[in-house]
């Protein structure tokens, strides 16, 4: 029963017993007046008559003393007059009803006692008794007007009750409207959304419980942004280099290895830079002029990373810098580097300010690993740093700004970027994708909770071969094709999840099949109408779906991935980030989204028993993350060592070519369990 | 020998006020407590005038209705003072119980009337047969009060006045001319009474019911 309603009921039990209350006071009372009064009458008509009765009437004149009683009886207020006289015979006049319509219903009368004494006196004639004359009022007239005054005061009270219950619930709605307001509030909070509320209740006790959850919130704030800003903190000085904001020698490494050593193939192209005669400017210069030149280097390349966000620039020493940019073939890569070249040489190393630069690139490029085919060479991040410093040091043969590619054969036929084009369009007309799937699995690593969905096309040259999407993603991105395929992505899981219907729907409980969307997916309103009209096709699987973004995508894109989280959010979709740890931007997002789970990136767990800053770092996060009820879980996991150190920081699960390779059909995928 | 002595004087105390306290609790009429009051109040007189009328009462118990009618209204018509209220009372009408006519060695017509009445009352008479009748005094031309009485219903009554020592037949009284007459203790005025005293507010002119209510209060039931 709900708190207005007690009260309601209260006041209506308090209006009850003070009507009954006061009726029954009122009816006690008045009666006893009634009767009072009555009992009174009668004697005084009695004394009166018998007194006219004692001095007018002559000797046996019966017939007088009839009038005379007559006369009293028909003034109508008496019910019984009567004149019993000394030798027994008797004169009477009787009524049973005084008024026309009864006077009251029976049961008030029965209820309502008036008793009706009869008044008796003496007649005389001289000094001789003539009779004794008995006079009995009639009780109709009572009875009429205090049914009148109950009825008066039950109608009185009925809309005093009426009012007061009305007024009672307007003002209980309007008391409560804080409380409802503060219940909203805890469930924001238990969804992550921190606010205060600034309309302060009048009640003091109302007031009190408002000011309480505020200054809850306030803490629960102060909390996240202590703990926020010593893990950005954190990252900052482990994996940034303190002039340029740039990840640091460190950093870059790091990020870098884990693009060559993914099984998923990559393609890109890696290049050094090398500011000319540094030190000497420096010399020459001061120090100052030297950090501001290599700041500016940085706000050139970072500029450059909003068109790139999965590009990696680091500065390794001095005034050499590293860049990792994603291209398709060598076509683009070469492209890539021009572009990067002639924007440094247009800005802040224009030939003007007389400091030339080089560069030395390398195109990297490995086709997926698959367990047919035998695994190809990789090369080692120190093959590619020798490599790319080898055609640097040619580049820097000439003074001159310029840039040199290292010289790689490789086998692979290599298509333009219109061949691409036309390829990749093919394969979204004929949907020809294949979904693969990689377990994720809880933290007893006994069942899988997630299932990273990775996307291959069929290589239309080789009829066996398949292509990743670290390979083709560039060319999706650069012909603006990655609304279309990430839905056509989800449109195929959805259809093999509905195919697989029969198959166990016991094993799909509890399981999300997680997609990764681009940045350009995200902010396309048609993608988002599509999706949601997807969505309504397949409305029993969606529940089983988590869309995900990269952390270092989310600083462009948030408004919009904002938005698109409520449309999920209605569906049952949840929504996730990946490459945790990759991205610049302040932990607060994780406040801001309505997020379900984090993923650590890859290159964090790798060698995470050896790297007690990385361990340190994803501590943090799961504490920050599991405040804000997010589940963490690590990715990229492919050592038995790694695996022990990362149960430690206290992750909800993880995955890796460790525990599975990525399952080519869903069927397999279902069925898989840890061995 | 002293302790025989003590013993023996002490058996005689304690048979004498034995039989005095048998004594007391047989002619108790009026109670210790209004004489001793009535002592205080009025004097040894007044206390005499009490015990004098506790006497009679006791004398006329066992005696016919003819010889306490005689002897009652002698009683008063010789021992108590006629007073006229606004004399004695100070106010134009009171009706005065037997206690405060006694007392205070005054009556007046209606004092007498309900001096005699509480007595007869007391005696045994029926109140059937007594009536309170107001009558007119022809020779003095002046309202007045006697108590009638009738031997049966239809009889002509007998009138018990304190102007004329004797008791006469109404007829014969061509003195006094009936008015009005009532009876003290009918059942209407029984239960009126009840409810007055339950109200706490009896009617200031109902001068009988006072006076019942007033006589109540001194232990006398009229």
């Amino acid at each position: 029963m709900t708190l207005r309603r007690q009260l309601s009921l209260m006041a209506s039990a308090l209006i009850l017993l003070l009507l009954t209350g006061n009726l029954f006071v009122t009816v006690t009372n008045s009666s006893y007046y009634f009767q009072q009064q009555l009992n009174s009458r009668a004697y005084d008509a009695a004394t009166s008559l018998a007194l006219s009765m004692s001095n007018a009437v002559a000797d046996g004149d019966t017939v007088k003393l009839e009038r005379m009683i007559d006369v009293l009886f028909d003034r109508g207020f008496f019910s019984e007059i009567t004149l019993e006289l000394i030798d027994g015979s008797q004169l009477q006049r009787e009524a049973q009803q005084a008024t026309q319509k009864r006077p009251a219903p029976d049961f008030f009368i029965d209820l309502v006692d008036l008793t009706i004494i009869a008044a008796q006196t003496d007649v005389t004639q001289g000094w001789k008794r003539l009779g004794n004359l008995t006079v009995k009022s009639h009780t109709d007239f009572a009875y009429r007007d205090l049914w009148n005054i109950v009825r008066g005061e039950i109608n009185w009270y009925l809309w005093m009750a009426f009012l007061s219950l009305l007024s009672l619930q307007v003002i209980l709605r309007w008391m409560f409207k804080p409380l409802e307001r503060v219940e909203q509030q805890a469930l924001d909070i238990s969804e992550r959304n921190l606010y205060e509320l600034d309309n302060l209740p009048k009640a003091r006790e109302l007031k009190r419980v408002v000011l309480a959850m505020n200054q809850m919130v306030r803490k629960l704030k102060s909390i996240f942004a202590e703990q926020s800003a010593i893990t950005e903190k954190l990252r900052e000085e482990s994996y940034l280099d303190d002039v340029t904001g740039l990840l640091n020698r460190r950093g870059f490494d790091q990020r870098l290895q884990h693009v060559l050593e993914d099984e998923d193939g990559h393609s890109g192209v890696f290049f050094l830079l090398q500011v000319k005669a540094f030190s000497t400017f420096n010399q020459q210069q001061g120090r100052e002029a030297g950090d501001e030149l290599l700041i500016r280097i940085g706000e050139v390349l970072r500029q450059w990373n909003s068109e790139h966000p999965d590009a990696i620039m680091g500065r390794r020493t001095g005034a050499d810098f590293a860049l990792y940019i994603p291209a398709i073939d060598r076509l683009q890569s070469e492209e890539q580097v021009n572009y990067c070249f002639n924007l440094l040489s247009s800005t802040a190393l224009n030939p003007r300010s007389s400091i030339a630069f080089h560069i030395g690139a390398i195109f990297l490029q490995r086709a997926l690993i698959s367990e047919t085919e035998p695994v190809p060479v990789s090369l080692s991040l120190g093959d590619v740093l020798s490599k790319a410093d080898a055609a640097l040091r040619q580049a820097q043969h000439q003074p001159q700004s310029r840039f040199e590619f290292y010289m790689n054969i490789t086998a692979e036929y290599e298509r333009t970027a219109s061949e691409w084009k036309t390829e990749l369009k093919k394969v979204l007309a004929s949907e020809a994708i294949e979904l693969h799937f990689q377990p994720i699995l809880n933290a007893t690593g006994k069942s899988v909770v997630h299932y990273e969905v990775l996307s291959r096309i069929h290589d239309l040259q080789d009829r066996n071969g398949m292509i990743s999407a670290a390979r083709f993603w560039p060319m999706i991105e650069r012909h603006q094709l990655a609304p279309q395929f990430d839905l056509l992505v989800i449109k195929r899981l959805l259809q093999s999840l509905q195919a697989s219907e029969q198959l166990n729907e016991v094993v799909l409980k509890d399981v999300r099949f997680c997609i990764n969307l681009s940045a350009a997916s995200v902010l396309s309103e048609q993608f988002h109408n599509d999706l949601v009209e997807l969505f309504t096709e397949y409305p029993q699987w969606t529940q089983f779906l988590a869309i995900e973004v990269a952390e270092f995508s989310i600083v462009n894109i948030e408004p919009s991935l904002v938005r698109l989280a409520g449309n999920l959010k209605s569906k049952g979709v949840q929504l996730g980030v990946d490459q945790v740890g990759t991205g610049s931007l302040a932990f607060a997002y994780l406040q801001r989204l309505p997020l379900s789970y984090l993923r650590i990136a890859g290159s964090f767990n790798r060698g995470l028993h050896l790297s007690l800053d990385h361990k340190f770092f994803i501590q943090s996060m799961v504490q920050i993350a599991h405040n804000l009820d997010l589940q963490v879980f690590g990715e990229g996991v492919e050592n038995e060592n790694d695996i022990a150190a990362l149960k430690q920081t206290g992750v909800d699960g993880m995955g890796g070519y460790y525990f599975s390779r990525p399952i080519d059909n869903l069927a397999d995928a279902l069925r898989w369990t840890v061995k | 020998m002293l302790p025989k002595q003590l013993i023996n004087s002490l058996t005689i105390g304690l048979l004498l006020s034995m039989v005095v306290l048998l004594r007391a609790d047989e002619q108790q009429w009026l109670s210790a407590e209004l004489l001793a009051g009535a002592k205080k109040e009025f004097g040894s007189d007044a206390k005499q005038r009490l015990l004098d009328w506790q006497e009679l009462y006791f004398d006329l118990r066992d005696e016919d209705e003819d010889t306490q009618l005689r002897q009652v209204n002698d009683f008063f018509n010789r021992r108590v003072k006629y007073v006229s209220d606004e004399k004695h009372w100070g106010q134009k009408d009171y009706w005065a119980s037997p206690y405060e006519s006694l007392t205070t060695h005054g009556a007046d017509c209606e004092d007498f009337v309900i001096a005699k009445y509480y007595t007869l009352k007391e005696l045994g008479v029926a109140v059937e047969k007594l009536r309170i009748t107001y009558v007119k005094a022809l020779r003095i031309n002046q309202a007045h009060m006697v108590l009638t009485y009738f031997p049966t219903p239809d009889a002509v009554p007998l009138v018990l006045d304190n102007l004329i020592k004797g008791i006469y037949s109404a007829s014969r009284r061509t003195d006094l001319e009936p008015v009005y007459s009532f009876n003290g203790s009918g059942m209407w005025l029984e239960r009126m009474k009840g409810e007055g005293i339950r109200m706490g507010n009896p009617n200031k002119l109902d001068l009988w019911t006072g006076l019942r209510m007033k006589m109540s209060a001194q232990g006398m039931e009229i």
